[in-house]
C-alpha cells in the first residue's frame, strides 16, 4: 500500500480547521491569485505572499457531464464556486446521481479526496460539496 | 503597411472520411483556392498552414504533391484559431512586403485524431482539464450562466442550432444537410446541461485553403478582390479580469481591433461567421463583436436578425454546428465563405448585396484564462 499522492504540491492542504486552498496575495496591490503564482498575475510584482483560501465558497453554475472520460465516468457533476477575495475555482462537485443541481449561490464547502488512481496511487485532489445552511465565507 | 487582397478559395470536402490523408484533404482544399485564384502553383511565395492534432510539417506534406518546394513554408498550431493564425501569419507577410503571394491552409483529421469521439480536453497537464474540464463543459457552465443573467432558455439554444441547420441544408458542403425543429435538438442526447448532442458540432474531416496576394499582383487576376480591411489575432487574458463567464473577452478586443483597422463599425457588417462549436456561445459572440449591445444577445437571436433574410446573418454558411469543425481548418473556412458572401456566389444562403463580412474565430481553454487565442477578419469589396 503506498501513499496517495496530491494532483500537484501547493494546491491544498487539511488543517486543523478543515481543508484549503492555498493561494497567493500581493504585497503590493493586493489581488489574490490561485492557483498560487510566482508573481503578481495583476500589477507583476514578485513579493508575494502565501494565504489560504479556506474552505467556504459559493455555488456560481454547475453542470452534469453526461460523457465520461479515462479518469471519470458520465455522471459527474462539476461547476465553479465563487471563494473569498473574489477567486473563481473550477471542480467537481459531490452530487448523488439523480440529486438536482444545487442552485447558483448555494454555500459550497471544500473537501479532499482521492479523485483517481494512477500507477497503482491514489491521486488527491479537492472537490466541493454543498452545504446549506452554512453561512458562505464568501465576501 | 501594403493592402492584401483575398485571390481565390478552396475547401475539401467535410465529413467524416478516416481513409483520406492529411496531404490528400489539404490538397484538395489548395488546389481549388489555387485554381480559383486563376495563379498556377509555382509563382506561390509562401506557404502557412495549421493543424492541432498530429501535426508535423503539414504545408510539405500537402504542398510537395503540388508542385511547391524551394519556398518558405511554416506551421503553426492555435488550436481552434489555428486556421486563423495562418491567414493572419500570411496576412502580416504580405503587408510587410516579404512575399506577394502565398497560400494558408487549415487541415485536420479529426476521425484519426486521439480524441475522435471524445469530449475536446484541454492539454493534458491542464488543470481544470485533469480536475474535468472540456470544451463542452466549459460552455455549458457558461450557458448556465446565460440562464440565470439574460433570461436564456434552453430553446433558445437550441434555436440557435435550428438556425445553422437551416443554413446548412442550402450549403452542399456542409456534413449535415439536415434541417431540424427545437423540439428535436432539445430531445438528442443530453451532453453536458443545457446542451445536448444536437447542440454540439460533430467530429469532421476536411480542409480548407486560401491565396492571399499583394494589391499589384490581385489586380492582374481579379477585377474586384475580397481585401482584408482589417486582421486581429489576440491572445486570452485573465479569467479574474472579467466580471462573469459570460463574455469572451479576447474575442471582443480581437473584434475591436478588427473593426478600428478596416474602420468600419459592427453596424456595417452584412454578414458574419463566426466559431459555433456549441450553440449557446453564438448568444454570448454577438455581444462581444458588437452586433448588439451587452445583455441583449438573446434578444438579437429571438428577433431573427440573424437567421436567413435577417438584417445580419450569422453562420450563413450553416456553422460548425451543421458543417462540422475540422479545429485547425475552421479558421480558413470562414474566411473562405465570407469571401464567397462577398463576390455573390453563396448560392441559397447568399446574403444580398453583402459588402462587408466578418470572420470570427477562438481557440483553446487553459486554466486562469477567458480562452487561449481570438482572431477577427474583416473583409470588404
Amino acid at each position: 500500500m503506498t501513499n496517495p499522492v496530491p494532483l500537484r504540491e501547493g494546491l491544498f492542504r487539511e488543517t486543523a480547521a478543515g481543508p484549503t486552498l492555498l493561494a497567493s496575495c500581493c504585497t503590493a496591490c493586493g489581488h489574490t491569485s490561485y492557483p498560487p503564482a510566482p508573481r503578481c498575475l495583476d500589477c507583476g510584482r514578485e513579493a508575494q505572499e502565501p494565504v489560504e483560501l479556506g474552505s467556504d465558497g459559493e455555488l456560481l453554475c454547475a453542470t452534469v457531464v453526461h460523457m465520461g472520460n479515462h479518469r471519470y465516468p458520465p455522471g459527474y457533476t462539476v461547476g465553479y464556486v465563487t471563494m473569498p477575495h473574489g477567486v473563481r475555482v473550477f471542480a467537481q462537485l459531490a452530487i448523488s446521481a439523480g440529486e438536482d443541481l444545487p442552485a447558483p449561490g448555494t454555500p459550497m464547502t471544500l473537501e479532499i479526496v482521492p479523485m483517481w488512481r494512477e500507477q497503482e496511487q491514489d491521486v488527491l485532489a479537492y472537490r466541493f460539496v454543498p452545504a446549506p445552511g452554512k453561512e458562505s465565507a464568501h465576501a | 503597411m501594403r493592402e492584401v487582397f483575398v485571390l481565390g478559395v478552396g475547401q475539401s470536402d467535410f465529413g467524416k472520411m478516416p481513409e483520406r490523408s492529411i496531404a490528400d484533404l489539404g490538397g484538395q482544399a489548395a488546389r481549388a483556392a489555387i485554381a480559383d485564384a486563376g495563379i498556377n502553383s509555382a509563382q506561390i511565395q509562401a506557404v502557412f498552414s495549421s493543424r492541432v492534432y498530429d501535426a508535423m510539417i503539414t504545408s510539405q506534406t500537402i504542398m510537395k504533391d503540388l508542385g511547391v518546394t524551394r519556398v518558405e513554408m511554416v506551421n503553426v498550431e492555435n488550436a481552434c484559431a489555428g486556421g486563423s493564425t495562418a491567414i493572419r501569419s500570411l496576412y502580416k507577410d504580405i503587408a510587410a512586403g516579404f512575399v506577394d503571394l502565398g497560400i494558408a491552409i487549415g487541415v485536420e483529421s479529426m476521425t484519426t485524431s486521439p480524441i475522435a469521439g471524445k469530449l475536446i480536453p484541454p492539454d493534458r497537464d491542464d488543470l481544470d482539464g485533469q480536475l474535468g474540464l472540456s470544451m463542452p463543459v466549459l460552455f455549458a457552465l457558461q450557458a448556465q450562466r446565460l440562464m440565470a443573467t439574460h433570461g436564456a432558455t434552453p430553446e433558445d439554444f437550441a434555436q440557435v442550432s435550428v438556425k445553422a441547420h437551416d443554413f446548412g441544408a442550402l450549403n452542399p458542403r456542409a456534413q449535415y444537410q439536415k434541417r431540424f425543429t427545437v423540439e428535436e435538438v432539445l430531445a438528442s442526447r443530453m451532453i453536458a446541461d443545457p446542451i445536448t448532442l444536437l447542440q454540439c458540432c460533430p467530429n469532421t474531416d476536411g480542409a480548407a485553403a486560401v491565396v492571399m496576394a499583394s494589391a499589384d499582383v490581385a489586380k492582374k487576376y481579379a477585377e474586384a478582390p475580397v481585401r482584408v480591411a482589417g486582421s486581429a489575432l489576440i491572445s486570452g487574458d485573465y479569467d479574474f479580469r472579467r466580471s462573469d463567464i459570460t463574455t469572451l473577452e479576447l474575442g471582443a478586443r480581437a473584434a475591436a481591433l478588427a473593426y478600428e483597422q478596416a474602420g468600419v463599425a459592427p453596424s456595417d457588417v452584412d454578414v458574419v461567421e463566426l466559431h459555433d462549436a456549441f450553440a449557446s456561445e453564438e448568444i454570448v459572440h454577438y455581444e462581444d463583436l458588437g452586433l448588439c449591445a451587452r445583455g441583449d444577445g438573446v434578444g438579437l437571436l429571438r428577433s431573427g436578425a440573424t437567421s436567413l433574410g435577417g438584417r445580419i446573418p450569422v453562420n450563413p454558411s450553416g456553422g460548425l454546428l451543421s458543417l462540422g469543425h475540422p479545429l485547425a481548418a475552421s479558421g480558413v473556412r470562414v474566411i473562405c465563405d465570407i469571401t464567397d458572401q462577398l463576390r455573390g456566389r453563396s448560392g441559397a444562403s447568399q446574403v444580398p448585396g453583402a459588402k462587408v463580412g466578418l470572420a470570427q474565430m477562438l481557440g483553446g481553454v487553459a486554466t486562469g484564462l477567458d480562452a487561449a487565442a481570438g482572431s477577427v477578419h474583416i473583409l470588404t469589396v
